[in-house]
Formats: structure tokens, sequence, C-alpha cells
């Protein structure tokens, strides 16, 4: 008689699971209904006794009827629920109370206490933290707080564990696509209910009253009438609002399958200024909550739909392990500067195909001491060796030629700081914008930055003059595949995973005659064999220890004990038991919640001891 | 709780100011059928409860003043002449008649006498359970003529909800036991009950309201008096209020306690609601206010059922946005709108 949610893919903090309800198991993110009202639906919260649906129904206590606890059936215990805006000396006398009868009832869905105090709300969450179903309170007032939800909602589902499922109560629908993003599973009917009965229609910018209303709609209700006539009718009325929200829902779980989760907050945010403004303090201040549950990589093109595009978790990820876990090499004579071409990966395109030849003529055999560098909006840099990595060759940006001021700032201060590392000097074969980012990078340094004119020949002989005096000596070819070591794994992982002497043979990476690793052409990234683990298990990241010897190639949850906090959903994996290396893989989940969570798939082995 | 309470009050009693006067109006009530009743308030030193902070919704404490026990008595004199031939005399001083420090005993036999040479049939009063004792009661009953009747503030029958939402400093037990005395003695007790209490919602004052009522009952009392909570000045349910985190019931909230109410008693249930109609008071959406505060009026003094019918027949759009809210505001789990505040006409 189990209560819990079994995650099943990550979009972000959002994500799709199995809530299972006493073996009734339901998809989330989810929204309650209730048994008083028209239509069907997967699951209903109610507190009457109802017993007539099939369907699972969650039982929510009122506070004066504390003594009908049912423990056998799962229900929200009662909580003497006082309000948002009370002061803090009340509240705590409050939440003394509702902590007795939490604490009576175990296992039990909880009512989170705190009124507007996040650190009381937080304390709650963290002592209760395990409960299947929490409730947020007070949440048609929260809702108008942009600033208090973006320091809620964080703490509340980090301070609980991945198997518990939170509840947003009367979230308004436009708010659901952000709200789910953030990691909320469950909502309600509430707003379809409460709009009909006030003569209310839904729709994508939210709530609109009956006279100023000429919208058409196709679903069951509306059938093609004009809404004018359908919010006359509260039969019809309701049955449009019920289907609205079902709608939502349903695209904010197809968005998760389809790792577009974040381009569908974007395209919602539009309709509603506070779900925009909830997005911008996410990007400017939870950027790295956002981060840790953004996954490693997608088959998905992200599309930079908006400017709030150009703030997202992929982009802060690729610009700091830019600085933290990529270092040009220091045999490295010369960086070549170019602009990013349409076709990706780069290299492909008939521009940067022409740079090259160029590029390899002047070189004069000494190509090994050039770097060649793009600059691109909105990555920033993407060194040569990168340019197959995700996301560098799976974007889709709307090229207009003009560059925002902040377009602007964020490319040379990425490129400053690659050209700070570099200590090599800069050519740039670049034109508009992008001479004056250049210019902007290098005047400062006091490098010598020499912009040539658009003819590749003369681009060709700077090279030539420059490297004329330099000697080359002999240049691993594997440095490149290192260097996607190093960016999926940590600076200096390299070294273990490809010591030297290994060599590369189309997509594989072998090591004294085994293979240690497997290029995927699709995210750049590298996959590891059982040899490959072993290597670079010294390297001692993105290792997940484990409590039993693994029979098959499924890890769950339950037998994670440790795992490093640096591993993202769709990370790969190197898995420990008793010491020894027993299997590597892809993890669904980040580190944190791996090691938390008890039920649910945490890895799934591709090569097993 | 109390200390905030206390601060609100402390602000209140510098900010309002003391009352000098004796006030009265007529009013229809009911004893054995509709009579003529007067009412006069007599501005004492105030509720000694309320003085030390009190309950969160009464800001009657603010209309205490610092006049003589004599003078009171001079202007009460006065008040009896000008109200003339009433059946019903309702006596109330914000606070406990039997407070000694509110009214001097001596002065209330005077008032008596004066009252004795009148022919009113009863005369009511209202107390705190502490101040109702043997003395008290007894005195009084010797001194006075006419049916001696108590109101005293049960509020609610839960003791919860009177010591954690309305802060009101008695028990159920000390209410029954001032009870059990006063029909001893051939008191009759009229319980105040109060509807919707801060912290509870629309549903909940509803069943509260209904099972204080039974209990009341129960217990002896001779008559309920429901009063719905309004929004006075300086009270912590004004601070509540003012935050959105209380409203005031809905007028059909009152029409249904009554009605079911009714179906179960045989006692007098009256509901003369202060401020109908106005936002600080019980209201609906502005259009059948009037209609409905007229028909609790005609119920009260008639205690005719019909008048209850009469009002379930109203047919206001309102009706069905009250009942959503009856239903829906449970799961809000805090927090939540009032429907009032959004109904489009």
């Amino acid at each position: 008689m189990d209560t819990y949610l079994e995650i099943i893919k990550h979009s972000g903090p959002g994500r799709i699971g199995k809530f299972n309800l006493n073996g009734q198991i339901v998809p989330t993110p989810n929204f309650f209904h209730f048994p008083d009202y028209p239509e069907k639906h997967d699951i209903y919260l109610t507190n009457s006794n109802l017993r007539t649906r099939k369907n699972p129904i969650i039982y929510d206590y009122t506070f004066f009827e504390k003594n009908k606890i049912n423990q056998s059936k799962f229900g929200i215990l009662p909580d003497f629920s006082i309000g948002f805006d009370i002061p803090r000396a009340i509240v705590e006398e409050a939440t003394i109370k509702s902590y007795e009868i939490i604490r009576k009832y175990p296992g039990q869905g909880i009512v989170l206490t705190g009124g507007k105090f996040p650190d009381l709300i937080e304390s709650c969450a963290e002592e209760f933290n395990d409960r299947p179903l929490i409730v947020i309170p007070n949440g048609q007032k929260l809702a108008e707080k942009p600033h208090l939800l973006a320091e809620t909602i964080p703490l509340i589902r980090e301070a609980t564990s991945p198997n518990s499922a939170l509840y947003f109560p009367f979230a308004p629908t436009t708010l659901f696509p952000i709200l789910a993003y953030m990691g909320i599973d469950f909502f309600d009917s509430s707003e379809a209910i409460l709009c009909s009965t006030k003569g209310e229609f839904l729709t994508p910018r939210g709530p609109k009253i009956r006279r100023e209303t000429e919208s058409v709609c196709y679903c069951r209700a509306c059938n093609g009438k004009p809404s004018e006539k359908v919010v006359d009718n509260p039969k019809y009325l309701f049955k449009h609002n019920l289907d609205f929200i079902r709608s939502i829902v349903s695209e904010i779980r197809e968005s998760i399958k389809e790792d577009r989760l974040r381009e569908l907050v974007e395209e919602k945010s539009g309709y509603d200024t506070r779900s925009m403004t909830l997005l911008r303090i996410l990007d400017q201040k939870k950027g790295d909550y956002l981060e840790r549950y953004t996954p490693i990589s997608s088959r998905t093109v992200i599309e930079f739909i908006s400017q709030e595009s150009y703030n997202r978790p992929e982009v802060r990820r690729w610009q700091k392990r830019l600085l933290k876990r990529y270092t040009p090499s220091e045999e490295k004579k010369l960086s070549i500067i170019l602009p990013c071409s349409a076709k990706k990966p780069y290299h492909k395109s008939k521009s940067h195909m022409i740079f090259q030849k160029y590029i390899r003529r002047g070189a004069k055999g000494k190509l090994g001491l050039i770097q060649e560098i793009t600059i691109t909006s909105p990555l920033g840099i993407v060194p040569r060796e990168l340019e197959g990595v995700y996301p560098a060759s799976r974007y889709d940006v709307p090229v207009t030629g003009h560059w925002t001021r902040d377009e602007i700032s964020e490319v040379v201060a990425q490129l400053k700081d690659y050209l700070d590392k570099a200590h090599t000097n800069a050519f740039a074969h670049v034109d508009g914008r992008y001479r004056d980012i250049c210019t902007s990078a290098g005047i400062n340094l006091g490098k010598k930055m020499i912009l040539s004119s658009t003819a590749l020949k003369f681009l060709s002989e700077q090279i030539g003059d420059f490297l004329t005096n330099e000697k080359i000596s002999y240049i691993d070819k594997i440095d490149k595949i290192r260097a996607i070591c190093d960016f999926q794994f940590g600076l200096g992982s390299g070294k273990y995973l490809l010591p030297k002497g290994a060599k590369v043979r189309r997509y594989q990476l072998n090591y004294m005659g085994e293979q240690v690793a497997a290029l995927n052409p699709i995210n750049g990234l590298l996959a590891l064999t059982l040899r490959g683990g072993d290597l670079l298990k010294e390297h001692g990241k993105y290792l997940v220890n484990i409590s039993f010897e693994p029979k098959t190639d499924s890890i769950f949850c339950v037998g994670v004990d440790k795992a490093g906090m640096e591993i993202r959903p769709g990370d790969e994996v190197i898995v420990i038991y008793d010491g020894d290396l027993v299997g590597v893989g892809k993890s669904l989940l980040n580190g944190l919640e791996m090691t938390r969570a008890v039920k649910g798939l945490a890895i799934k082995l591709r090569h097993r001891k | 709780m109390a200390e905030t309470i206390k601060s609100i009050r402390e602000k209140g009693l510098i900010k309002t100011e003391s009352k000098k006067k004796v006030i009265s109006w007529l009013e229809r009530d009911y004893l054995d059928s509709e009579v003529k009743a007067g009412v006069v308030i007599l501005p004492t030193r105030g509720c000694s409860w309320g003085l030390a902070g009190g309950c969160t919704m009464c800001g009657y404490v603010y209309e205490s003043s610092d006049i003589s026990h004599e003078e009171i008595y001079n202007q009460f004199k006065n008040t009896l002449e000008k109200l003339g031939d009433i059946n019903y005399l309702k006596i109330f001083n914000s606070g406990s008649f039997f407070d000694q420090r509110e009214l001097d005993p001596i002065m209330i036999e005077k008032m008596f006498n004066l009252i004795n040479q009148k022919d009113i049939q009863r005369v009511q009063v209202e107390s705190r359970p502490e101040f109702l004792n043997k003395t008290s009661i007894s005195k009084a009953k010797d001194s006075l003529l006419s049916e001696l009747e108590v109101g005293i503030g049960l509020e609610t029958s839960n003791d919860y909800i009177r010591n954690n939402c309305i802060n009101k400093g008695s028990t159920l037990q000390d209410f029954t036991i001032a009870v059990k005395l006063c029909n001893l003695y051939d008191v009759f007790v009229k319980a105040y009950l109060l509807i919707k209490p801060p912290f509870l919602n629309e549903k909940e004052s509803i069943e509260d309201a209904l099972t204080s009522a039974n209990d009341a009952i129960n217990i002896g009392s001779s008559r309920v008096s429901f009063n719905p909570t309004s929004v006075h000045r300086y009270t912590f349910v004004e601070y509540l209020w003012n935050r959105h985190e209380y409203s005031p019931p809905w007028l059909w909230s009152l029409v249904e306690i009554l009605l079911r109410c009714r179906n179960k008693t045989a006692v007098p249930i009256l509901c003369h609601p202060t401020r109908a109609g106005k936002i600080r008071g019980p209201h609906n959406c502005g259009k059948c206010d009037n209609r409905i505060y007229n028909g609790l009026v005609n119920f009260s003094a008639t205690q005719d059922s019909k008048y209850l019918e009469d009002l379930t027949k109203i047919d206001c759009g309102c009706k069905k946005v009250w009942k959503s809210q009856l239903k829906m505001e449970q799961f809000s789990q805090g927090y939540f709108q009032d429907l009032r505040n959004q109904i489009h006409h």
C-alpha cells in the first residue's frame, strides 16, 4: 500500500512521471478534478465520502474532522490553514498544531505550513520530505508574487524527495507550463470550475468575460460556435473550460517527452506577464537550479525563439564549461576567429570549408599550431574541436544580421576569457558586427589582433608570414578528442581516458588494442566501454556507487548509495560496487536525485561486467 | 496571537475618541410574538477583557468612556422616558452588565427601580460568564420585577475556535456553568453566536454556527442570536481584512443557517446583522442584499418561517457563485479570493 511518484524523464526541473496511488497509476504532470462536477477524469480530490468512482480519489481532510483520518486510505492531512499575510508569531503557533497531526500519521500527504515565510515553508518541507504528496499553501496568492515563487518552489523541490509529487492548488492555467518547468507535478481544475461559475471562458491569455470574447474554439463543447453562444450555456462553458485545462496539461507532458518544455514555457510566457516575469527571475537568480536538471544532450534541436532563449541553462552551462573545462593546447601559437554558419556543425558548411582550405594553405604543414574559434550567438565561442558537442551543433537561431547589445557583450566577454587563457596571437576573419566584437575583445588586451579583409588570400599570406619562424613538433590527433573528454567529464579527464598512445578509428577510440570509448555523432559526446570506465574512474568524477551487484542493466535509485553531484540527466556514468567497476551507462537523473530517490530508474547500463 | 491583538488594541484606544452619550433606538423584536423593543447603549469604562487585548473581532471596546456612574444614570433616566412604551428593554454596555468596574451595583438597583415603574415585560443585559455568580444574579432578580435575560457571548461551542480564532478567554465549561446558574434563578439566557470568525472558510462557518446553536440550546439557552462578523476598526479582523485574508460572510450563509436551525430547533432564533449589505458587513452581490436583509429582520421579529421560505425563493445570479465558493474554498489550502469581488454584472 504505497504511494509515490516515479520519474520517467526530465526536461529541466520539470518531469513526466507515474504517480502510483496505492496501485493505480496516473501520468504526471496532471490535474485533480472534483467529483461533484461533471466530466470524468483520471484522478480526483474530494472531502466527501464518495466511493462511486473507479478512478483514484485522494481525500482532503478538513481541519474539523481530524478524528476521521483513515490510515488505510491515502489522503491529504488537515492543516489549520491560516492564510498568507499573517504575522509570523501566529504562523508559528499554527505550525505547531499542524505538525502534531502530521507526525501522528506518517505516509499521508501534507500541506506545507509557513504563511509567506520561505524559511518556515522550507523547514516544513525538510522535516516531512518523504511524504508522497506535498501541497503548496496559498497558491492563489503565491501566483501573484513571482519573486516569492521563484524563491520558494526550488527550495521545496530540493528539500523534498524526488519521489514526492508537488501539488500547486488553484494555479491559474496560464502559469501551468512554467510551474511544471519548476517541478510542480499536480494542478487542479479549480480555475475551470470557478470561471464557469462566473461566466468566464478560458483562453490561452487567461479567463475572458463573456461580452468581450469573440474567439472561436473547436473543442467538443464549442464545436465552432462563437464563444458568446457558449458562455450562455453553463454545461458547454464548463466542458470547454475543463477541456482547455486538459489540453494544456497534455501539451506540457508532450513537450517534456520531446525535450521542449523550455520552448513551451517561453512560448506561453508571451501570454501572461506573470509567467514572463517568473521566467526572467528564474533565469537571473535560479540559473543553477534549472541547470542541475537540464539534460546533457538531446535529439531535439534547441529553438531560440525569444530573447529569453539566450538565458537558457544549456547556454550558461556551455559558457561555464568553456571557462572551467576547456584550455587551448599550449602548442597553439595562433588563434583564428571565424564567424559562425547556418549549417552545423560549422566545418560542414561551405563557408567554413573554404576558410579551412585557405588556412591550410597558409599554414604550410604547421596546421597544428593553429586554433580555430568560431564566434556565435548565443553560445559565445565554439572551439573547432567542440563544435560537434551538444548543443553547438543542435540549435536554431533567427539570423537577421542584427545583434542586440546583450548578445554582443556576452560574446565579447566569452572571447576575452578565451584570449586570456590562450596566450596566442589572434587573427580574425570576420565582417560586420563580428568585426566590432573582435575589436572590442582585442583592444583591451593590447594583443596583436589583425583584422583581415574578406580576401582569403590575404589571410593565407598573413598566416604564412606569422608562422614562418615557428617550429612544429608532433601534434597528437587525439588531443581533439581529449578536449571533448575534458568538456564532458572535467578538466584533466582526457589524460585518464585517452593516455598517450590512444588511437582513433572513425568513431572508435582505442588504447592498447582495446576500445575505451565511442564518439556519438549525434551529440558529439563520448560513450564509454568497460575498459574506458576502468581508466576514467581514476579521474574521480561521474562515479555512482551502488549497494548491490547488478544482475540486469537497470540500476534503480534505491540501490544508489552515492553519486557525483556533477552528474546531469543523460550523463555517461561509471558504476562502482564494492570498490570495483561493475558497469557503464547513461543516467536518467542528476546526482542529487538518484541518491535521494527510493523509487524509479536511475541508470541504464550499456555494458555490465 | 494575543500580542498582535494587544498592539492593535492599544493603537485603537489611542486613536478613537471616548464616547460621552447614552445612545438609544427602537426596534422590532420577539418575545412570544412580535414586540416593540428599546435598545440602550451605556458608555461605561469598557469590557475588561477588551481593554486587556480582547476578542479578535470586537470593536465595541472603543465605545467606552470616562464619564461617571452618576452621569450614566442620569442619561439613562432621560433615555428611558424618551423611549416611551416598550415591552422589551435591552441594555447594552459593550461589556459586562455585572462587572462592577463598569456599572455600580447601587446604580443598577436605581436603574431597575426606574424600570419597575414601567410596564416592561423583559429586560435583557449582557455579560461575560465570569461575572455571573449567585450574588449578582440573585440581587438582580430580587430588584427587578420584569423578566431578566442575559446575553452571553458563547460565539461558538468549539473551544479550539473560540480560543485560537476569537481569543474569547472563556471556555464551554464557563458558559455551561453560567447557563445552569441563570436557569436556576429563572433568568433567561440568549446565546450570542458569531458567524464566521477569522480563519474559518464560509462552509466551516455555517457548520460551526449550526453546531454551536444546537449545543447552546441543549445546554439551556432559551434563545439564540446569530451575529455575523463585521469588520470593526482597529481589530485583528480588520488587520486580516486589509490584507485580504478575511472576508465577511455572505448573506446567503445567514439564510442557510437560519433555515437549517429552524428545522432543528423550536426556540427563537434571531439575526440582526449590523452593516448588512456593506463591504465591512455580511453581504452578497449588491443586488439582492436589501431584500435579504429585510427578510432576515422580518423573520427575527416574527419568527414566522414563511419569511425564510420567501428568502429561499429569491433568485439571484450570485447564489450559484456562493454555492461554488462553499464547495471550492476548502481546497484552496489557505488564502482564497472571495468570489463576491469577481462577480460581473
